[in-house]
């Protein structure tokens, strides 16, 4: 196995003038993988994203972009080593049209950023049509579509999801993660959140499980899918087909 | 008479508008309230002060009291002052971000701040009454029975161009997107790639240039003394919050609705309660409509 594109080893994290919620969680994504991590809340499998998204500083730990260290680099630096990041809630900016979260979402990007917008107009059509109108007057689903498409803007090697599909209908769901398995074919690795455990497993490579801060079980997802003990304590208790 | 009052109105809400604006910026990006803004319209009327006192106020050009070195010194006072409310972020401000403070220690760090500006203007260039100019001009009838003075037809016009200018630089460039991104959410500007302490420097900087404007103005009818902006303070705040929470300009027709309620009020009751005007139309549209003329619904 080639070198792997995002290495955390032993993250502890929390929020300011708080205990640490992550207790040492290390996650490994390679090119082109899609990554779910799931757990009950109150794992600390958000904290953890937001610690290597650069929005809070891990106490602890190692993160690494490309063999690059990114470790406790601040949120704007950390979009420019190449990763994108969309928050489970608040993930656009309701007050700005489309056309300028995309910009915003390009606030780093110098010369190309027409063919960036042109290019994610091409990818997600109904964002076109409705691009000067405000963020806030787009659906659920539309809504995810055009905070994937934000954090695209910067071409990112490694996507960041906390909970992309919650709160959507499921056939938007499905939406979703057609176009996750898209975009890793693509070439962006994927490390997601996931409520919706058994659904995002099944387009995934590989999986964490993560309980009170700290990495429980690993695994291809397939493996995880047919786990008992996983399926018994994340995927709903029954025994699930692989 | 009631058309002098709303012209009069419209002068005053003009001033009194680039000065919220900077307020508006404050409460909405850096997510306090700063007391001490009204100190940069003071500042910003002595600087140029400072200029006018080397440069002189020149010949007076048409039918105007001052020449190109009051514009100059104005221009000048906008950056000086824009660099003053810098420092006094770097100084006061920042050190509390960084720690997180409430923003209740932030408003108090803010009143702090104000009278350290304030008395260093007092110790600086005195209690007394200062004017760029003493030339004396002819009012010009407008309308029947609408008259100002060259000046303040002049100001009115500035005022106008840059507030069109703001607009436009909200709109289209990198950075007032940007500003306005992080008015919403500074952690999602964040993973944009927004550098916050970029974006806090410039809302410092354009925030000070506006007030300086509103001072240089302030101070051109007809006189500048070291309570000028203070004066205005709570005209500043009532405009910023009528303008509402979720939008940048709205503070602009917050400061004219300002205005226009002090002026028109004269034509009722008597000039000692024009100052508490404001405070009857913030209560009548916080009644009506808590988020502001222009904000969002929270």
């Amino acid at each position: 196995m080639s070198a792997p594109l995002l290495t955390a080893t032993d993250v502890v994290a929390g929020y300011a003038g708080g205990l640490p919620v992550v207790h040492g969680v290390s996650v490994d994504v390679a090119s082109r993988e899609i990554v779910t991590l799931i757990g009950p809340n109150g794992a600390g499998k958000s904290t953890f994203l937001k610690a290597i998204a650069g929005l809070i500083a891990p106490e602890s730990g190692r993160v690494a972009l490309g063999g690059r260290e990114i470790t406790a680099l601040p949120a704007h630096r950390v979009v420019a080593s190449g990763i994108g990041y969309v928050p489970q809630t608040g993930n656009v900016f309701t007050t700005l049209t489309i056309h300028e979260n995309l910009k915003v979402g390009g606030h780093t990007v110098h010369g190309e950023l027409a063919a960036r917008l042109e290019r994610a107009y091409l990818l997600f059509p109904v964002l076109a049509e409705k691009r000067r109108q405000l963020a806030r007057a787009l659906s659920g689903g539309q809504r995810q579509m055009l905070a994937v498409a934000r954090a695209l803007m910067t071409e990112p090697k490694l996507i960041l999801l906390d909970e992309p599909t919650a709160g959507l209908a499921p056939q938007v769901v499905a939406d979703v993660f057609r176009l996750l398995r898209r975009l890793a074919e693509s070439g962006v690795a994927v490390l997601m959140v996931e409520q919706n455990a058994k659904a995002a497993l099944q387009i995934s490579d590989r999986g964490y499980v993560l309980a009170e801060g700290r990495n429980r079980i690993a695994g291809r997802a397939a493996d995880l899918l047919t786990d008992p003990a996983v399926a018994e304590a994340f995927l709903g208790g029954k025994r699930v087909r692989a | 008479m009631i058309g002098q009052a709303i012209a009069d109105g419209i002068l005053t809400g003009a001033i009194i508008a680039l000065g919220a604006i900077g307020v508006s910026f404050t409460l909405q990006i850096m997510r306090f309230a700063n007391f001490a803004h009204s100190e940069l319209l003071t500042w910003g009327a002595y600087l140029a002060l400072v200029f006018v006192a080397f440069a002189g106020p020149g010949t007076p050009t048409g039918p105007f009291s001052f020449g190109w070195q009051l514009i100059a010194a104005a221009a000048f006072a906008a950056l000086m002052t824009g660099l003053v409310a810098w420092a006094v972020d770097d100084l006061v401000f920042r050190n509390l971000r960084r720690r997180g403070a409430h923003p209740l220690t932030m408003v108090f760090a803010a009143f702090g701040a104000a009278l350290v500006m304030r008395n260093v203007v007092v110790l600086i260039w005195g209690h007394g009454s200062h004017y760029y100019t003493r030339e004396l001009q002819m009012s010009v009838e407008l309308l029947p029975g609408v008259r100002m003075l060259p000046d303040q037809i002049f100001i009115l016009a500035l005022a106008l161009v840059v507030v069109v200018c703001l607009h436009g630089f909200l709109t289209y460039s990198r950075t007032g997107m940007a500003m306005r991104a992080m008015a919403e959410s500074p952690p999602l500007a964040q993973v944009c790639g927004v550098e916050v302490d970029a974006v806090v420097r410039w809302t410092w900087i354009l925030s000070g240039a506006l007030a300086a404007l509103a001072g240089v103005f302030a101070g051109l009818t007809p006189q500048l003394h070291p309570e000028i902006g203070f004066n205005l303070l709570l005209a500043l705040f009532a405009a910023a919050i009528l303008g509402g929470t979720g939008s940048l300009v709205g503070a602009v027709i917050g400061g004219l609705l300002v205005g226009l309620a002090e002026n028109l009020s004269l034509l009722f009751i008597s000039a000692g309660y024009k100052t508490a005007m404001p405070f009857l139309v913030l209560l009548l549209v916080l009644l009506v409509r808590p988020q502001g003329l222009f904000g969002e619904k929270a």
